[in-house]
């Protein structure tokens, strides 16, 4: 029985998007996907390099497609002061001016970036 | 990596320049999202234009979200709300729901661990909304998933009960962090659990300064009048509904 994971469902996207991207550009043949994934996306890296590893053999276009997970680190912008700092350890509080009134502005989603192919 | 290079005819040299210069790069910037966050838009707006206010309810497995939600949907009045209801597995919420005279859609997403808009829009097409004001999404029980996935919700409520401690705040930040509404439940229990009630709060304000929080206990119905209140009231802004401040909550 295959345990289906949280990061099963990004990795059938990140493999659907790849596989639109490369049939738009005249059906070349991926060889890499650069995915760059947010602090505070919810996806682990290594779950996704594990499924992406296990499920691109699904597809015959794919079988030759590595990916390169990179982590962005989320921002948060402070309401007050303007600061734009590191969200880490999920007590979001301004580093400059200490105030609460922090507002994620990015970070929570994941972004495939580019892919190389011939 | 040693053979002639096709390229210039030298062997001095690895590929990898011009297997770069060869290949092809596309630039994409497209998000794993994007799907995900306009069905929950589409959901959003629908249920905008008629009239339905959503609240997303999270928690986690026995934190109470079903019993919140029976008590809140009898103040409301039954007739105006629907259920969508989530879970693993079973019908056992959808079968509650419905005793109380509640429209239900069950989701058994067998091994998602939480929500997306497209299972809410499923929900949506197949509920009769007519007649409806509030529509509540009951979550996969779930303190760490449901964060920060849209479903087209107009409002999170976040529940957590006394017997789960008071650290679940400190411990799974996002989801406190995203709440519209912060439900503590099972408040005659706090003793027998030790319960903090102002560590509690103290750790949600680091992360939601202003949130509104509630204590509910389901033994002697306190606490459901308030939440119920409170829904309505932020219905009537979503809507534009206009109505008098005085006395009432402010957010």
């Amino acid at each position: 029985m295959v345990v289906f994971l949280h990061e099963v469902g990004a990795v059938e996207r990140v493999i659907g998007i790849v596989i639109d991207e490369a049939r738009k550009a005249g059906g070349i043949r991926p060889s890499l996907v650069v995915l760059d994934v947010g602090s505070l996306s919810g996806y682990s890296p290594d779950s996704i390099v594990f499924y992406f590893d296990l499920m691109k053999n699904d597809y015959d276009v794919m079988r030759d497609c590595a990916i390169e997970v990179n982590v962005a680190i989320a921002k948060a912008r402070c309401d007050d002061c303007g600061a734009l700092s590191d969200v880490a350890g999920g007590i979001v509080s301004c580093p400059g001016c200490g105030s609460l009134n922090v507002a994620v502005v990015s970070g929570t989603d994941a972004v495939v970036r580019k892919i190389t192919g011939e | 990596m040693n053979d002639i290079c096709d390229e210039c005819g030298c062997g001095e040299h690895g590929h990898e320049e011009h297997v770069d210069k060869k290949g092809h790069v596309i630039e994409v910037g497209r998000s794993l999202n994007e799907a995900n966050d306009a069905r929950a838009r589409d959901v959003s707006e629908l249920l905008k234009l008629k009239g339905i206010f959503c609240v997303n309810v999270m928690g986690s497995p026995g934190a109470g979200k079903t019993t919140l939600i029976e008590n809140v949907a009898s103040l409301l009045g039954v007739g105006s709300v629907a259920v969508i209801q989530g879970d693993l597995e079973s019908d056992v919420d959808k079968v509650r729901l419905l005793e109380r005279g509640v429209d239900t859609y069950q989701i058994n997403t067998h091994s998602g661990c939480h929500l997306n808009a497209e299972m809410v829009w499923t929900g949506v097409s197949a509920l009769d909304l007519s007649g409806k004001k509030f529509l509540f999404v009951e979550n996969v029980g779930n303190l760490v998933c449901p964060a920060g996935v849209p479903l087209g919700q107009h409002m999170n409520v976040v529940v957590s009960s006394a017997a789960e401690g008071s650290d679940k705040p400190r411990k799974y930040p996002l989801i406190f962090m995203d709440a519209g509404l912060v439900v503590v439940s099972k408040t005659d229990i706090s003793d027998a659990c030790g319960f903090d009630f102002s560590v509690f709060e103290a750790d949600v304000r680091r992360v939601n300064p202003r949130v509104r929080i509630v204590a509910v206990c389901s033994k002697d119905s306190s606490g459901f009048f308030e939440v119920a209140h409170v829904i309505a009231h932020r219905r009537e802004h979503l809507l534009g509904i206009g109505h008098n401040h005085q006395g009432m909550d402010q957010k």
